[in-house]
């Protein structure tokens, strides 16, 4: 008797696959579709556990591109405050496709966003990306001004890159109501007020994220006909939803659409990879331990797993270097093992939980 | 007579060359040197004030080589002077140099940057890199010695001079020579700052004197004359002042050596 399941590779098989194996190890989990030159030109963007790829990809010496860059001896805590060297430019944690694909058609001049600047306590923020100037600039006019040069800056990220790594973080946003501006923060929650009658709720399906991403990708091949994208799901679960559902139930359906439209993707479209960040982290082989008590902030731990995951099959050491320091300084070098916290607009939703 | 040590790297030759130049009667001035980066390689040992190439610390092979080629000894026992100057001292002014060179900062400095920076941002970076370049050594720790780190020269007003290879002065100082508004303001607010975070242990800090300085925040090109190379192949060193830099700094720090100041 013949049988499809005979004699397949072991990670074919869950008990061999995934019930065997060390929480440490995901094993070959990941088969790279293309690979990765250290030469290669990276544009980082996505919720916040990009942030942990753009570092591991900074540390094993990938070209991460940063069109905003500060100097080297900066602490990274001082740096990321203000949102320097967190991804390709300064444009804080993207959590939806859909506000990645209307920054490109911000550079590009054929979309200006509704209520661009929110205010709180007579300062001034970037409604689309509220994080980078925490105590707010004095004026609306000087957020403007900041907006306009960065915009500069994201386009020569564009024009640069030769591989998007991007993180889908979520499928709930909120927009303007009149004009669809999605933001990445609700209104009201580190700055600007809620009106329901201005900004609504969204939940994007399946169609919407991957049609947003086919926008996304036809925007970049534009600037670079060879670009192509690795995509990944952030498996840090939701702070709170809006949805009326259960947190969990709402997470599981934002996670499933996300990876439903990755898992298309990379299996229709020769130029896009997925890695596996979300199974690596939330498979019942680590059984939650990769979690911190929180349940919902990935460990140290397993941020190295994935990462160190994905820079072996990229044929990279996951035993991140030191970051360069001046002899004179008296800084010390940064470990990899040192855990970092990342930076989460997530905190303040968590603030506004009772 | 008050016994004086002045320690440096190769910003401590122009000093050398003044030296003769100015009347240091009262003061018994010894020099202890090493160049390039081994220099940064001195320790100074707390407990017997010896700085140099210091037993029971990780050093190069070579240290002690070149430390006693220089100075025809391994260490100097610090403790035995009333005063020590740290020449050359670098306090951070190469990365708030670049970070002035590639933007506008809200209120500090406006002159086209592609990029911008907001002036909170400005503050916690500056305070940051003040950080980063405090010294390592335990210099507030010795006893009844006056320690002042001198500052290494800004860059000089004659920049544009820089070799093709000095990739740095190309990048951001011959930009910020050409647009110099806000950068002397900047440099004297980097300063003031480092010497404020000096001063809460008990260290001095003092710049170049404010005669060797432009408006502009640059250091007047006839302090920096200096060629590097020989004949068809000597260029101009915008790293190093010449003896008419070392005049003036040793004759401002004069009050300060005499306990004048």
């Amino acid at each position: 008797m013949k049988s499809p399941y005979a004699n397949l590779p072991d990670r074919a098989y869950w008990r061999t696959g995934v019930a065997a194996r060390t929480p440490l190890d995901p094993g070959d989990i990941y088969t790279p579709k293309f690979p990765i030159a250290p030469s290669t030109r990276i544009l980082t963007a996505g919720s916040c556990f990009a942030q942990h790829v753009g570092r591991a990809l900074r540390g094993a010496g990938f070209g991460v591109i940063d069109t905003e860059p500060v100097p080297d001896i900066l602490d990274d805590e001082v740096a990321q405050r203000f949102g320097y060297r967190l991804y390709s430019a300064r444009y804080g944690n993207i959590y939806t496709i859909r506000q990645l694909r209307q920054l490109l058609a911000e550079v590009d001049g054929t979309f200006t966003p509704a209520l661009p600047v929110w205010e709180r306590d007579g300062q001034f923020h970037d409604a689309l990306r509220p994080n980078v100037e925490p105590d707010g600039l004095p004026a609306p006019e000087d957020v403007t001004r900041h907006r306009a040069a960065h915009l500069d800056c994201v386009r020569a990220a564009v024009e640069a890159c030769d591989l998007v790594v991007f993180t889908f973080g979520l499928t709930e946003a909120w927009e303007h109501r009149a004009t669809g501006t999605v933001y990445p923060t609700a209104p009201g929650t580190i700055a600007g007020d809620y009106d329901p009658e201005v900004f609504a709720f969204r939940n994007y399906g399946y169609e919407a994220v991957r049609d947003d991403f086919l926008a996304v990708r036809e925007r970049m091949r534009a600037a670079n006909p060879e670009v192509r994208f690795l995509v990944t799901v952030s498996p840090v679960p939701l702070t709170a939803t809006a949805s009326g559902r259960h947190v969990e139930v709402a997470t599981a359906h934002s996670k499933a659409i996300l990876r439903a439209v990755c898992g298309t993707l990379e299996a229709e479209l020769d130029d896009v990879d997925y890695f596996p960040s979300y199974e690596i982290i939330t498979s019942p082989s680590t059984r939650g331990m990769f979690y911190d008590t929180n349940l919902r902030s990935v460990t140290a731990a397993g941020v190295a797993t994935a990462m160190g995951a994905f820079l072996r099959a990229h044929g990279q050491s996951p035993d991140l270097p030191p970051r360069r320091v001046r002899l004179s300084s008296n800084r010390s070098p940064i470990t990899a093992a040192s855990a970092r916290d990342v930076v989460c607009e997530d905190v303040l939703l968590e603030a506004f939980a009772r | 007579m008050t016994r004086v040590l002045l320690i440096g790297n190769s910003h401590l030759a122009a000093f050398r060359k003044g030296f003769n130049s100015v009347d240091l009667t009262g003061l018994d001035v010894e020099f202890f040197l090493l160049a390039g980066e081994n220099y940064y390689r001195m320790r100074l040992d707390p407990v017997s004030t010896e700085f140099g190439a210091i037993e029971g610390v990780r050093q190069p092979p070579n240290l002690v080589e070149q430390i006693t080629a220089m100075n025809g000894r391994a260490s100097i026992r610090t403790g035995a002077f009333d005063h020590i100057v740290i020449v050359g001292n670098e306090h951070g002014a190469i990365e708030f140099v670049r970070l002035l060179a590639e933007n506008d900062i809200d209120g500090v400095r406006s002159a086209g940057a592609r990029r911008t920076m907001s002036r909170a941002a400005y503050d916690a970076f500056l305070d940051d890199i003040v950080d980063a370049y405090l010294p390592v050594d335990p210099w507030s720790g010795l006893d009844g010695v006056q320690v002042t780190f001198h500052a290494k020269p800004r860059m000089p007003a004659n920049i544009a001079g820089a070799a093709p290879d000095r990739i740095f002065e190309r990048e951001c100082g011959i930009p910020l020579s050409e647009r110099s508004d806000g950068v002397a303001a900047a440099l004297d607010d980097l300063a003031g700052r480092y010497a404020a975070r000096l001063a809460t242990a008990g260290l001095s800090f003092t710049e170049q004197p404010a005669e060797t300085i432009l408006p502009s925040g640059f250091t007047d090109a006839r302090f920096a004359d200096v060629m590097i190379g020989q004949g068809e192949r000597a260029q101009l060193d915008v790293r190093h002042m010449n003896a008419d830099y070392g005049i003036a700094c040793l004759t401002a720090l004069l009050p300060r050596l005499r306990g004048e100041a």
